[in-house]
């Protein structure tokens, strides 16, 4: 079984975010790019299934910063193949997943995969996310919010989570394509003797190409989310912040009577 | 400006984000909106809002879960009826159709939907886990994905020109639908729930985390990522994955706000949020907010409470 991982790069959101000069887009100066999360359960679960079930797991990104330390610590975790596919992006601009299923699309299928496998979501997917185009451009099915993934033979069984929490079960042809919610395991640790080890002798193949810019629609303004008025911001010092909470929870009637 | 809007009906039950949908396709269309709701025979669409016009769409594969041929039935039914907008929950269901049927029907796709203003021109949506909004000028052909919570709802059936079809086919992957496990904890009878996000919860936090709720009379709830690490079991999970409450006092603490979270805490009557973050979009629903470090206001809760 040919299982290939697409795991996108994306911006590192955790701290706070400014908006760019022409207020359309983030300010990628002083953020990281990481593997999106979903992608690293992507992974993750391809290579449940290479071991459950045997299979080659190829894990392709696209250039972006990190591209090769994400790649080879693929291998490290046990894949068996890395792909970089270059579509000539400069280190601060982002790939929206229209343009980045379209663009990528004939290096996964190049792989003749049995079943593909990507993150649910991106923290950058305004305009939908990369499984369903990419399914599209591969004309394959896509599954997606999947929690749970197991092969035999030519099917898959197929868990995939819906509102409240309900669960549903397919079993489904391959090839497909399935948007992974979350693995059966944890990523895996990678330790830095076995990272030291990959960046030195894993090998990433290249496939150059150029960006296919298609998408419809862009933005036409960002900004921050309007707050709900009257806020009460308490003091950043914990100690003190901790004394007005329970003053506040009091006055409120949550808690025994106001002192 | 036609709209569709497909409910969302897993296990033949309409879901409330299908409400947001609705809502919204009215906003877009008025008169123009129809609803369509694929439902098992027998099943009626309860809870379904208003469209100007319903559509029942009867299948017993639809007592399941049956994208594909939601999927075509979605297709069929817009280009029949002429409609500009598509407008389906974002669901699973909304992300398994809506690659297919944007190129099937070169229509645009725009997710994480929450608002409309017709008469600028604009659709907004969420963007970066909620930390910011995105404005994109309104297209004239669209398939909006969009979230729950989101838009007003009005609280009624469908209404008095709804039609029945029977839809040809069968799901022949289907293999079975299961809803979340019945515990002793209902979390969405509670008054007070401390919440407990990836910024505090450890399992070397976690005791601690569960004196500080018996210290305020609460019981422990936790956003997604706490639940899928295995630390709370998922009867206690808030959002759309999970339960939606409404208690009386909601204590966010060390959750970011992403809006799957929020779609299932954002109507408690009082909501605390405690993050380390200034710009965590759950501050963007508190009443009271704190910014610091998580455990060390937990430490300092438990020493002001006399634990």
């Amino acid at each position: 079984m040919k299982i290939v991982v697409f795991a996108r790069i994306v911006p590192d959101i955790t701290d706070e975010l400014d908006i760019s000069q022409d207020g359309t887009g983030i300010d990628r100066e002083w953020i990281g790019a990481t593997l999106n999360e979903y992608c690293d359960y992507a992974i993750e679960q391809a290579l449940v299934l290479k071991e459950r079930t045997g299979g080659h797991v190829t894990v392709m990104t696209h250039d972006a910063n990190g591209d090769d330390k994400i790649l080879k610590t693929s291998i490290a975790r046990g894949a068996d193949a890395a792909v970089k596919v270059s579509l000539g992006l400069n280190e601060e601009e982002g790939i929206g997943a229209f343009d980045l299923a379209k663009s990528v699309a004939d290096a996964v299928r190049a792989l003749t995969p049995d079943l593909v496998l990507t993150g649910v979501q991106g923290p950058e997917d305004l305009f939908g996310t990369f499984a369903p185009y990419l399914a599209a451009e591969l004309a394959m099915p896509v599954l997606n919010v999947v929690t749970a993934i197991s092969v035999e033979g030519r099917q898959a069984l197929v868990s995939q989570e819906h509102a409240g929490g309900r669960v549903t079960e397919r079993r489904v042809a391959l090839p497909i394509v399935a948007g992974i919610q979350m693995s059966e395991r944890p990523p895996a640790f990678v330790s830095g003797t076995q990272l030291r080890a990959a960046m030195a002798s894993a090998k990433v193949d290249a496939v150059d190409t150029s960006r296919i810019e298609a998408a419809p629609l862009a933005v036409a303004a960002l900004e921050k989310p309007t707050r709900k008025s009257g806020v009460r911001f308490l003091d950043q010092d914990p100690g003190s912040a901790a004394r007005q909470l329970i003053e506040a929870l009091k006055d409120k009637g949550f808690l025994g009577a106001a002192s | 400006m036609t709209a569709l809007v497909i409910a969302d009906t897993i296990g033949g039950r309409v879901s409330e984000a299908s409400n947001d949908a609705v809502a919204c396709g009215t906003l877009l269309s008025g008169a123009d909106n129809t609803v369509l709701c694929p439902l098992p025979p027998g099943a009626d669409a309860a809870g379904l809002e208003q469209g100007a016009k319903s559509i029942l769409a009867r299948n017993p594969a639809f007592a399941g879960y049956a994208p594909e041929m939601v999927g075509d039935l979605a297709a069929a039914q817009a280009e029949a009826s002429g409609a500009r907008y598509l407008v389906i929950p974002n669901s699973t269901l909304g992300m398994d159709i809506c690659g297919r049927l944007s190129k099937a029907l070169d229509f645009p796709v725009v997710a994480n939907v929450i608002g409309v203003d017709v008469e600028a021109g604009r659709l907004f949506s969420e963007a970066y886990n909620g930390k910011l909004v995105a404005q994109i000028a309104l297209p004239d052909r669209a398939i909006l994905l969009v979230n729950g919570g989101a838009f007003a709802q009005q609280g009624a059936g469908p209404g008095d020109d709804t039609a029945e079809i029977a839809v040809a086919g069968e799901n022949a992957s289907f293999v079975s639908i299961s809803e979340p496990k019945m515990t002793d904890v209902d979390i969405k009878a509670v008054p007070i729930l401390l919440s407990i996000g990836r910024g505090v919860a450890t399992k070397a936090n976690l005791d601690q985390l569960q004196r500080l709720a018996h210290m305020l009379g609460a019981e422990l709830s936790a956003s997604r990522p706490v639940v899928d690490a295995g630390l709370v079991e998922k009867a206690r999970q808030v959002g759309k994955s999970g339960e939606t409450v409404q208690p009386e006092l909601y204590i966010a603490l060390g959750i970011s706000g992403a809006p799957e979270h929020l779609q299932g805490m954002k109507n408690a009557r009082t909501i605390v949020a405690i993050n380390s973050d200034p710009g965590a979009p759950i501050f963007g629903v508190a009443d009271i907010g704190v910014t610091a470090d998580g455990m060390e206001v937990v430490e300092a809760l438990l020493e002001g409470l006399g634990a």
